[in-house]
Parts: C-alpha cells; sequence; structure tokens
C-alpha cells in the first residue's frame, strides 16, 4: 500500500469514528451543547382536575431564613414581580403568624375623626379599588454588617419584594371617617402577637396609602398579612403594617417600639437629650432611597465562559420611578446606561439589562440606580466621608436641620459590588472603608 | 297654586343640602361604638395619652419584674444571652415605648404571654 493511500484512509476511518462518537454524545462541540437529542421524558399520567399549579421537579426556588424573618432568592429570579410563595417576610419582636378567620376579622378606623367605623373585609373587597405594582422593602435590608460577611444577594438584600397588590384607597376610608381640623398623623396598628404599631404622616395616608386585599390576584399569603395589610409605596416595611385592624387619626406620631428610630434624634448633647425630627428628616427616614442590584452575575453564581454575559439586575426608588440605572464592569471607573426594556412603574421594582462581553480577566461590576427626583445611589465610602467606618452608629446620628448628610442609619441602598475572579466565580466586593475602585485587581478575598 | 312667600321659604329649605356630610358609600362599614373603640388595642401618644387606666411603683413592680423579666434580662438588667441589657440603654428612650415593648412583646415566651397555638 503507497504511503498516501494509507493515510488518506487512515484520515476517512477516523473520521468516521469522530462521526460515531458524536453521535454517540461522547464528544461536546464547542457550543456546549449536546450533539444528541434527549431521551422522552416520563409522563404524569392525567388524574383527574389539578387544582393549583405545580413546579417542576428541576425548579427548587425556596426562601431562607426562620419561622420570623425569610428572604427571597432575588438572583434566581427573572421579570420584576416575585412570585407569590417566594415574597420576603420579617416580623419584628419574633412575632409569631397568626391565623385569622377573614369573616370575623374587623378594621376600626377612629380617634381624630367624625364618626369611628368598622368595615368587614367583605366590605373593604366592595369599596371602590385600585391594583399596583409595589416593592416592600424592610429597613433592615443591605444592612453594612451583613453586607460585609454575607455571600450572596439573597443574604445581603433579600429582604424586599414586589408584588402587585389590590385594595382601597386609604384615603376613601379616612374621608368616610371624616378627618379632624389639626390631625396630621396617622397611626396602624396591627392584630399581630407583638401588637405592632407604626406612624405615617397624613400626606401619605390620604395620598399613595393601601389598605390592601389581594397579592397578585388573591389574596394575600398568612405571612404577608392576610387578610388585609396597609402598603405605602416606597415606605419601608416596617410600617406597611401587617394583620391591619386599626386607624387610628392622632396629631402626634405615637412613639411606639417601631417608630422611635424613626421620630426621634438622639442628640450629641447626650443621654436623656432627645431631639423630634424635622419633616425632612423623617420623610428621609421613612423612605426607600434610589437603589439597584446586580442580580446577574452576583454572588455565588459563575458565569460558565467567556464572551456575551448580559447583565440583569433590578432597581427601585421610595422617591418614585426608576429614570436611570448604570453599570459599572470595570470597578466603578467608567459608567454606561443600562436598559430599561419593561414598563416602569413608580415604587415598583424595575429590571434593567445591561450587555457586556466578559473577557476572562477579574474585574468588578456594580449598578447604580437614579430616580425621577434625581436621587443617585452612593457607595458607601460616600457614606462614610460623612459618618465614619463604624457601621454599629445605629440610632446615634443626628441627621440635622438641613438633611445635607446622607443618614447612614436609613441608607442601606449602598451600591453593591460584586467581583467576578479568573474562574468565573462572582463574590460579594462589599467592604466598608473600600473604595470598590482600590479593588480591582486585588487577588483571592471575598470582601467578606 | 299661587307663589307666596311661604312657598318660596319651602321650596328654597328643601333644596339645601344637609349640614352633617353624608359618608359616600353609606352601606359599607357600620359606626363603632365607645366599647369597640375603649377595647381596640391602646395606641399611644408620646407622653402618655391613650395608655389604659393605671398605676404603680417600683416596689409595686419589683416582684414582677423578679417573676417574668429577670430570667433573660438579669437581676439588675444588666442582660444575658437571652436578652439584651435594660439599664443604660438607648433603645427605648421614652416610658411610652417601654410600656408598647413589655405590653406588645414581652415576656418573649409564648406560654408565659397566655397565647395559645393553633398548629
Amino acid at each position: 500500500m503507497k504511503p498516501k493511500q494509507s493515510s488518506r484512509r487512515r484520515f476517512l476511518k477516523s473520521g468516521a469514528a469522530l462521526a460515531g462518537l458524536a453521535a454517540a454524545g461522547g464528544i461536546l462541540p464547542a457550543s456546549g451543547q449536546q450533539a444528541a437529542p434527549p431521551a422522552e421524558p416520563p409522563l404524569i399520567l392525567p388524574n383527574g382536575l389539578r387544582p393549583l399549579g405545580e413546579r417542576s421537579r428541576f425548579e427548587k426556588l425556596v426562601r431562607s431564613g426562620t419561622a420570623t424573618n425569610a428572604t427571597t432568592p432575588l438572583q434566581d429570579l427573572h421579570g420584576s414581580i416575585t412570585p407569590t410563595d417566594l415574597h420576603f417576610y420579617v416580623n419584628h419582636e419574633a412575632g409569631i403568624i397568626p391565623d385569622f378567620d377573614p369573616a370575623q376579622f374587623r378594621l376600626l378606623i377612629h380617634g381624630m375623626v367624625e364618626r369611628p367605623l368598622v368595615y368587614t373585609v367583605a366590605e373593604l373587597k366592595r369599596m371602590p379599588a385600585i391594583t399596583r405594582p409595589y416593592f416592600l422593602e424592610c429597613g433592615s435590608n443591605g444592612n453594612p454588617e451583613r453586607a460585609k460577611t454575607a455571600k450572596t444577594l439573597e443574604e445581603i438584600h433579600g429582604r424586599t419584594s414586589c408584588a402587585e397588590w389590590t385594595g382601597v384607597p386609604l384615603s376613601v376610608l379616612l374621608k368616610e371617617a371624616g378627618v379632624k381640623d389639626g390631625a396630621g398623623w396617622v397611626i396602624a396598628g396591627s392584630a399581630d402577637t407583638s401588637k405592632h404599631s407604626s406612624s405615617m404622616p397624613m400626606e401619605k395616608a390620604m395620598s399613595t396609602a393601601l389598605v390592601a386585599y389581594a397579592m397578585n390576584g388573591e389574596a394575600m399569603r398568612l405571612e404577608n398579612g392576610y387578610p388585609l395589610r396597609l402598603v405605602l409605596p416606597g415606605y419601608y416595611g416596617r410600617i406597611t403594617v401587617k394583620w391591619l385592624n386599626q386607624i387610628k387619626v392622632a396629631d402626634q406620631p405615637s412613639m411606639s417600639t417601631q417608630d422611635r428610630h424613626v421620630h426621634v434624634d438622639h442628640s450629641p448633647a447626650g443621654e436623656g437629650a432627645f431631639l423630634m425630627t424635622t419633616d425632612r428628616a423623617r420623610e428621609m427616614q421613612l423612605s426607600v432611597y434610589a437603589k439597584s442590584v446586580i442580580t446577574f452575575p452576583s454572588g455565588g453564581q459563575k458565569i460558565s465562559d467567556r464572551g456575551y454575559c448580559e447583565i440583569s439586575g433590578l432597581a427601585w426608588s421610595g422617591g418614585g420611578s426608576v429614570k436611570r440605572v448604570e453599570v459599572s464592569t470595570d470597578g466603578g471607573k467608567t459608567w454606561k446606561d443600562a436598559k430599561l426594556p419593561d414598563a416602569i412603574h413608580p415604587y415598583a421594582h424595575t429590571r434593567f439589562r445591561f450587555p457586556w462581553t466578559w473577557n476572562g480577566e477579574e474585574t468588578v461590576i456594580m449598578s447604580r440606580c437614579t430616580d425621577e427626583k434625581g436621587d443617585v445611589q452612593a457607595l458607601a465610602s460616600e457614606v462614610e466621608k460623612n459618618w465614619g467606618a463604624d457601621s454599629s452608629q445605629g440610632c446615634t446620628e443626628v441627621l440635622g436641620e438641613d438633611c445635607s448628610l446622607v443618614p447612614r442609619r436609613t441608607n442601606r441602598a449602598y451600591i453593591q459590588p460584586w467581583r467576578v475572579a479568573g474562574d468565573g466565580t462572582v463574590h460579594n466586593a462589599f467592604v466598608m472603608g473600600t473604595d470598590p475602585t482600590e479593588l480591582h485587581g486585588h487577588p483571592g478575598g471575598d470582601g467578606g | 297654586m299661587r307663589w307666596n312667600r311661604s312657598w318660596i321659604l319651602l321650596v328654597l329649605l328643601a333644596s339645601v343640602p344637609v349640614v352633617q356630610a353624608q359618608r359616600a358609600y353609606e352601606s359599607l362599614g357600620r359606626s363603632a361604638t365607645p366599647e369597640e373603640v375603649r377595647s381596640a388595642t391602646p395606641i399611644v401618644g408620646p407622653s402618655g395619652e391613650g395608655l389604659p387606666p393605671g398605676s404603680g411603683t417600683a416596689q409595686q413592680g419589683a416582684p414582677l419584674y423578679a417573676s417574668k423579666c429577670v430570667a433573660c434580662h438579669g437581676a439588675l438588667g444588666e442582660g444575658s444571652r437571652l436578652g439584651p441589657r435594660l439599664v443604660g440603654g438607648e433603645m427605648h428612650p421614652f416610658a411610652t415605648t417601654i410600656w408598647n415593648m413589655i405590653n406588645g412583646s414581652m415576656p418573649r415566651n409564648l406560654a408565659q404571654r397566655g397565647r395559645r397555638e393553633a398548629r
């Protein structure tokens, strides 16, 4: 046999062998996909009506946390509405979830009103109603103490969700009761085990406050306040009272366990010298700041390979609508606008998307939100310039008459940086006292 | 019929709206009774308005503290691994916040607060 022929024959033989291997799925082409089609899946045999939808056994999303505090797996969700049974919940003072009979439940409206009123849930469902997507967020969400040591987006920022809420505007009920002159405050009371209550300015009560009975189209879950809760668009979760059974109209905020954070500043003059918060400072304490987080790729996840990788995330603000989201893929040195491809609703989680090509090198990525009022999400290092690096300072900051200093305690809206390592794994890069632009190029270290 | 003054006055009176405003959704919700308002969970103002009737002294409170609070907060309010320090803290700067905290949530043990578990 001549050498040329034998080499050609060997080539043809080996080529056939390769083809055979590929047909059997033994070789993976560069795209990473299996060449062979999948075997037929097992079938779920019909056995009568399926009254409630069932997740595929391959979908394993759940909340994490405890009986009284649980977080949403934001990093694994799409769109901007949180699935009902993955919505976060937080109960203060280890509050235990009550199991109310809606037929027995009552909402009392009293205090500085012309006529105190009592409503059943059935009556409230017949009152004029609206439906809106609104986010809720716990005031402790994004707490720097947690951010310093946690690994995933859910661990750091999972105490926020966005659902579509249906209910009666509180203003309609207050007008029915007839608010008396001089009444500037409304205090919402809960039927929960901790007798939680929280105060809001009359302006909020008469504008966007909602007495909600439905969440994503049906009665809310037990954990989220069944059968009635208050939704205050843009306000911190503590004041959106669950198991709402009382609305008291007053001329001062109540000094309840949970209200003390908001209505009192600790004066630097010393213990015992307390100041009542100014209106503007109080509004900053009550309202969530412009905030955004990258949900993919985020801490604990992995970019499978170099090349196109769309960065995706959520933005929201207590100031109303998200106006703009910017993304940096070089540790904060440069910023580019992300796309906001979906409908933008005020006081709702808003999905942003950013086309990116990862070159395989280590870098730090982060997002920055600007809301319709012009509030811009800040780096933790910027906030520290005003307050110092000790994030354990809880109640002791003074906001100042002109509120020129961004209050530390209420601003959990720090920019959240993620470090993408060379192997594609993503790590929490939040470090107090460090400008993220200094993190780029630091080998190793999770930042926590 | 002649339109004399008394008829004109009657017609005018009949068209004057009732002084007390009617509710827009009269058939939904009803007036709360004084008892319902009185028995609502107290929401207490900063200087104590809204507190239920009552009073006490530190001497009267001491045995209550010993039986309900010491286990978690310590004999001198110094705290333990079960409960935070009470004396010299800044979490509850007003008497009303202390009252609200105790009334709503303390002692944390469910049985001691006379609650029943459903399931």
